[in-house]
């Protein structure tokens, strides 16, 4: 049986065009003075895709989390404040919760944005956590749970009259959705390539300034087959898909819907963002993610700690769900090259599943 | 649910473990190995690190993912940390908090080990769930029930921890360790199968204080207060001052940190007046006590005297006695006096190599 993948949002296989592009890099000799072009290219070319000033900078990282890390800590430092104070929505990554966390450790000052029960950034919360010292506010542009869309322009137009910097986590957004950093005027962006059909192991920050100085990546080496093969996949990812995507995403919540056994989306139902989360009635997620495996299809319910066994998501109790509700929860992401039938054997799955 | 051959076998990556999902799958039965997350916080990690794994560390999850590979079975990481929290660590923090001191693993195997286990086991649509225990489970046909019998290696016998399982629960367990002579036999399995493993003591007392210190446990983790007091005699009056109660259990003699030109002991823990009364040998000794909560396992209920052996402590040596209904409660009476009879822990019945049951101590 051909196993089904419905864990795009974790990580995408790399298309087999850019995985072309990988091999003819590893299989060519080193000519130095081109890698510098290559890489300057590719910069050009995510700079197009933002629709950003050619004078801003790209830096390029070994992971998205690392990009995030350091696009605060960048932000951060360039404020120049003595006790700068860091806003970060309570639905962040991971990798910029863990940051928020270690700076408040160390007696930094830190606070967490609130969301609505549908997952959204409150507006209205946030603007009541600013002070004079807010350094950095940094938000996430698609959730990597629920799929919703961040109300980003509304808190750029906020944090712009207030004269604060905002970092935007667009990971989850590139190659979906449509970025464009001039008119949001974001002073910070980061993505992550193998979440468009890249390889693992490069991430890449936008800095509106261009002289701020990145401490943490500045003196890598580039990682130069990475970063043509993450060109090349953003060259090819097409825009035009939001239409399918749609079209997928509703196929899946109502045929898990009809089952009539419980099950209910949470966060964006209709977007064209493929990531839903499932509330299943009775159910436990790590149950489920077991079952599911066994029936062919891998699957990702929240965040996995670090031993592998999963804990209730933050994103969902932030939203309001109690530790228990958010314990019966999965997360279902689909792709660009998830099939019609791939969905429907979801759904056969998930029906053999609630049957007991 | 209808009976199978598919078993969830709890996994530490320690050699128990291990050799009981393997000898299971060598029995036919389609195994399935676990890791359950029970607890974790960042003193425990640290504690771990510095003494090479333990029961809760994330290294064992490793280690059974690794183990379970090997072997040939697929292996998950689950979640029990809720329950765990709510069951084991603040039924913990309670009875400290009640002047008693607890059995965290007898609380562990019932809610935690077997309940949520076995919960887990029919969502994945098991009928069994095994563990690397020494203990012998099976169907009674004289008795008509289900029955915990001890383990063939008497050195590793576990059935104290287990007097509280139900039949619901005893007929959906399997312990295969429980027909092994010795944990030599249990090793040299471990050691045909050629999987490494770290350099794991025996599962500690109580594998969330790694450092045996439960007094820095309960103060980081919870708002107990620990106000000294006084020691006093039997006869009330007052012989030094103590640290907080919650730093002696009866029967203790060393750490008192006062001595009296005599061998004294902790007879008794008085919540009320925060007191710790101190007695000599003698003191320290009950013919009888009162146990409550009380589960059998031959039977159903406790109807008339009935003579076996008990133990009031899992290092405790079993001493004849004879149990009376008492209520809800059950009395038990020896034959000869036991020394420390201590409130929290827990009294367990054998009839020769059957565990009849146990119950709490509540007061001697």
């Amino acid at each position: 049986m051909n196993r089904i993948y419905m864990d795009y949002a974790s990580t995408t296989p790399v298309d087999l065009e850019v995985a072309k592009v990988l091999k003819a890099h590893y299989e060519a000799p080193i000519d130095e003075k081109h890698e510098k072009a290559l890489v300057e290219r590719a910069k050009r070319t995510l700079k197009e895709m933002l629709n950003a000033d050619l004078s801003s900078a790209i830096y390029f990282t070994a992971t998205g989390t690392e990009a995030n890390q350091a696009a605060i800590e960048t932000l951060l430092k360039a404020s120049g404040f003595e006790d700068p104070h860091l806003i970060v929505s309570s639905i962040e990554h991971p990798s910029v919760l863990r940051y928020a966390e270690a700076f408040e450790k160390a007696g930094g000052d830190v606070s967490y944005a609130p969301v609505t029960a549908e997952g959204y950034v409150a507006i209205e919360a946030l603007k009541g956590l600013l002070k004079p010292t807010t350094a950095v506010v940094s938000m996430m542009l698609v959730n990597n749970e629920v799929g919703t869309v961040q109300p980003i322009e509304a808190v750029c137009e906020l944090l712009k009259s207030r004269g604060v910097p905002l970092h935007v986590d667009a990971i989850q957004a590139l190659g979906k959705i449509p970025i464009d950093v001039t008119r949001l005027d974001v002073d910070a962006m980061t993505f992550s390539a193998h979440k468009v059909y890249a390889p693992k192991g490069l991430g890449a920050i936008y800095m509106k300034a261009p002289n701020t100085y990145c401490p943490i990546v500045t003196p890598y080496t580039d990682n130069v087959p990475y970063i043509a093969a993450f060109e090349s996949a953003l060259m090819r990812s097409k825009p035009d898909c939001r239409a399918k995507m749609r079209r997928k995403k509703k196929a899946l919540i109502e045929g898990l819907v009809n089952l009539d056994k419980g099950i209910r989306p949470i966060g964006d139902v209709d977007g064209d963002i493929g990531i839903v989360t499932f509330y299943f009635e009775g159910k436990t997620s790590d149950g489920l993610l077991i079952n599911y495996d066994w029936k062919g299809v891998a699957l990702s319910a929240g965040s996995a700690c670090s031993s592998g066994a999963i804990s209730a998501s933050h994103v969902l109790r932030a939203m309001g769900l109690s530790e228990a509700e958010a314990k019966r929860c999965v997360r279902f992401s689909i792709g660009t090259p998830t099939t019609d039938e791939a969905i429907q054997h979801v759904v056969e799955a998930t029906r053999a599943i609630m049957k007991g | 649910m209808e009976r199978n051959n598919r078993v969830i076998v709890g996994m530490s990556g320690g050699v128990d473990s291990t050799v009981a999902a393997y000898q299971l799958k060598e029995m036919g039965y389609e195994v399935i190995g676990v890791n359950m997350r029970l607890w974790q916080d960042d003193f425990l990690e640290e504690e771990h690190f510095k003494r090479d794994g333990g029961c809760c560390s994330l290294s064992s999850v490793e280690d059974a993912r690794r183990v379970c590979e090997k072997i040939g079975i697929p292996f998950y990481a689950l979640d029990f940390k809720g329950v765990f929290k709510e069951k084991v660590v603040d039924y913990f923090i309670d009875a400290y908090h009640n002047a008693e001191t607890p059995n965290p693993c007898i609380a562990c195997n019932k809610y935690v080990k077997f309940e949520a286990l076995l919960e887990k086991a029919h969502e994945l649509g098991a009928y069994y769930v095994a563990t690397g225990h020494y203990a012998k489970m099976g169907f009674d046909e004289a008795l008509g029930r289900y029955v915990i019998r001890k383990s063939n290696a008497v050195k590793k016998d576990q059935t104290y921890a287990l007097y509280n399982l139900t039949q619901e629960q005893i007929k959906h367990i399997l312990m295969p360790l429980g027909e092994f002579e010795s944990k030599e036999d249990v090793r040299a399995i471990a050691a045909k199968l050629d999987v490494q493993m770290s350099r794991k003591s025996d599962s500690q007392e109580i594998c969330f204080v790694p450092d045996q210190d439960y007094v820095g446990f309960l103060k980081r983790n919870s708002d107990l207060k620990v106000a000294g007091g006084d020691f006093v005699g039997t006869d009330g009056e007052k012989l030094g001052e103590h640290q907080g109660i919650i730093n002696y259990t009866i029967g203790q003699r060393k750490g008192l940190g006062v001595t009296f030109g005599k061998p004294m002991y902790v007879i008794d823990i008085d919540k009320a007046t925060n007191e710790v009364v101190l007695g000599n040998n003698e003191d320290v000794h009950s013919e009888t006590l009162y146990a409550d909560e009380v589960n059998f396992i031959p039977f159903e209920t406790l109807e008339g005297p009935y003579s076996c052996a008990a133990k009031v402590r899992y290092s405790a040596k079993e001493a004849p006695c004879t149990l009376y209904p008492e209520g809800a409660m059950v009395k038990v009476v020896f034959e000869t006096p036991q020394r420390a009879v201590t409130p929290g822990q827990a009294v367990v019945f054998y009839k020769d190599d059957l565990l009849v049951g146990g119950g709490t101590i509540k007061r001697v």
